[in-house]
């Protein structure tokens, strides 16, 4: 009985709950493999999934950011000249605008989600039986849990321009309007429109956050504020927000920084349309890349997107890990 | 001692009214959420019962409801193919992603090794970094390997989607088991893979179950990458192919939306079932461990 861990204490082994395993270090191979583990546990557990995420991801960004340096433009020569796709892309009044249509988007989304988010945490906080709680957690986490294709596409049939669209229908039968709407096939409310698909699709993300936000604040605090004869909104101010602020400030990093690249949504409802009034960044980047093949300006563009979400992520990499180094 | 007996039904009055209050602004607030997330599923619900001319009757319950729209999709069309698709990638990837992840977490939370601050800021940063900026180079490498419109080609993009934010769950879950654990499981012997699977594991086996679902999930909704490496059925998930039905013109609504009934049940099953898993993976996912 030579076998190193074959010795484990027995009493021991069995209240750690490591018993079982005695049986399996029989084998001598088993048993290399075992103190090769010990030997290297960072090689052993963390080098699968690095290895992937190098081959998965690093890979191809390196490869992006080599393209963009290149010109390329259908039927011309392939040439390294590094400002070319910046300079073309800076140059075009049209990415100017997409960008003003893509922050649009993405703050109109951030402000819908974060603010239906939050009263719709505060209000289901505050509601006692579990049981509920629960259930209306459930049915509003559907809004997030749906694939993006199918959200798209059905608040498309709820908005399209006809009398059979659902809101069209809605507001015929209470007489609001006396033709349907056409909110997405008019330039004016089409960005409206996909934006408020948007935040409906991340308010709640931003209803879970905070109300794990929520669930931090001790409830001795409302009893003395109570005491203290302060007023709703003055709990609200003075011991609510004060604890929520880290929570909403992850939603609003990564909200906005998601919705700033989206793409899934507004693809599937709009492509863009109508013209380009629904064009964001990243559906510009796709239509470059991937329908007019000119791959250098797509990664020029991607170089850009990334740029800004970099940003936003080093801001969030900070809140979030602010007690790394301790 | 009056004036203390004012105070207390001063103050009784006032929380009378501000829990009455509260509570219909409450249950108010709630209901018009729920209206505004289950219209839509509602809508699409009744369109899927509703025949050829039926859609564009102005009604809202169809007049005589019908399976014959998801007939035509399952069957005719074939999009049983499409979730067993889903099915297919979505569950490789999780397997994948999940064998990958926990021990990469475990890691993390547990070890001290050169640059591992380093190393995982770059894993926050991948998590981070917006997808829609590596497509071409992705195309075309799936491309290279022959894996265009193959469930295989959508398995890896996925997980390049979720590892690096699984791990990151993970690293939260294992950080609230306390390395005292592992401590003593090993000076009782242990080796430290069976610390770790017999040990520690089994104590964060919530947050394994989080991360499975989640990553299901995210899987089964993806919609960018499946859309450009599959063309045909033979790899398209049911999540994209509910977009083969809008075409040039015209859109075939109540074919479209039993494909899309079809696409949501298992999401929300899912959701209905492990709400708790998804609650608690979204959270350790966005916030800091400990």
């Amino acid at each position: 009985m030579t076998d190193g861990p074959t010795e484990v204490d027995r009493a021991g082994a069995g209240a750690s709950g490591a018993g079982p395993a005695t049986r399996s270090l029989r084998s001598r191979a088993w048993w290399r493999v075992h103190s090769f583990v010990d030997d290297h546990p960072v090689l052993v557990f963390l080098g699968p999934a690095l290895l992937v995420v190098l081959v998965v991801f690093v890979y191809p960004v390196v490869w992006m950011v080599r393209e963009s340096l290149f010109a390329t433009m259908p039927g011309l020569d392939r040439q390294f000249d590094p400002l070319f796709n910046y300079e073309r892309m800076l140059a075009s009044a049209s990415v100017r605008r997409y960008a003003e249509q893509t922050l649009f988007y993405s703050v109109g989304s951030l402000a819908l989600s974060l603010g239906g988010g939050t009263v719709l945490a505060l209000a289901v906080n505050r509601v006692r039986n579990r049981w509920l709680k629960a259930a209306y957690t459930t049915l509003l986490l559907f809004a997030w849990a749906l694939p993006l294709a199918v959200v798209a596409l059905t608040w498309k049939w709820v908005l399209v321009a006809r009398p059979y669209g659902l809101l069209n229908r809605l507001l015929l039968d209470l007489g609001l309007v006396d033709a349907p709407l056409a909110l997405l096939a008019e330039a004016d409310t089409a960005l409206w429109a996909v934006t408020f698909v948007d935040g409906w699709l991340r308010a709640p993300f931003a209803m879970i956050v905070v109300l794990a936000g929520l669930q931090s604040i001790p409830g001795e605090l409302y009893d003395a504020a109570r005491v203290d004869g302060a007023t709703v909104f003055q709990r609200f101010r003075h011991v609510t927000l004060p604890y929520l602020r880290p929570y909403l400030a992850i939603v609003v990093l990564i909200n906005w920084m998601f919705a700033f690249r989206a793409f899934s949504i507004v693809y599937p409802m709009t492509e863009g349309g109508p013209g380009t009034a629904t064009t964001t960044l990243a559906v510009e980047v796709y239509r470059r890349g991937m329908v007019d093949l000119d791959f250098g300006y797509g990664a020029a563009l991607s170089v850009l997107l990334v740029a800004v979400s970099l940003v936003v992520a080093a801001v969030y990499v900070r809140v979030v890990l602010r007690r790394i180094e301790a | 001692m009056t004036d203390g007996n004012e105070r207390v039904s001063y103050a009784t009055r006032k929380r009378f009214w501000g829990v009455a209050s509260g509570r219909v602004v409450r249950h108010l607030t709630i209901a018009l959420g729920l209206v505004t997330v289950l219209a839509p599923i509602a809508w699409l619900v009744l369109t899927s019962l509703k025949t050829g001319q039926g859609v564009f009757e102005p009604r809202y319950v169809p007049r005589d409801p019908t399976l014959e729209a998801y007939r035509r999709v399952l069957v005719e069309a074939e999009f049983w193919k499409a979730v067993l698709n889903s099915l297919v990638v979505s569950s490789v990837t999780t397997v994948i992603v999940v064998a990958l992840a926990v021990p990469a977490g475990y890691a993390f939370s547990r070890f001290r090794f050169p640059f591992d601050d380093a190393i995982f800021v770059g894993v926050i940063f991948s998590r981070l970094f917006p997808p829609i900026g590596i497509i071409v180079p992705y195309y075309q490498g799936i491309a290279a390997l022959g894996l265009l419109d193959t469930r295989v080609g959508i398995i890896v993009a996925h997980i390049y989607l979720w590892l690096p934010l699984m791990v990151y769950i993970m690293r939260n879950f294992f950080l609230t088991v306390p390395q005292a654990v592992d401590e003593a499981a090993l000076v009782d012997g242990c080796t430290r893979l069976q610390a770790f699977r017999h040990v520690v594991l089994p104590l964060a086996r919530p947050g394994v179950a989080a991360v499975c679902i989640l990553t299901f999930l995210y899987s089964w909704r993806e919609f960018l990458f499946a859309f450009m490496i599959s063309e045909t059925l033979s790899a398209k998930p049911i999540a994209v192919a509910v977009y083969s039905f809008v075409g040039e013109v015209t859109v075939n609504w109540e074919e479209l939306a039993a494909a899309a009934v079809v696409a949501i049940i298992p999401t929300m099953l899912v959701v209905v079932f492990f709400q708790r898993y998804v609650v608690s993976g979204l959270t350790a996912g966005a916030l800091r461990g400990r």
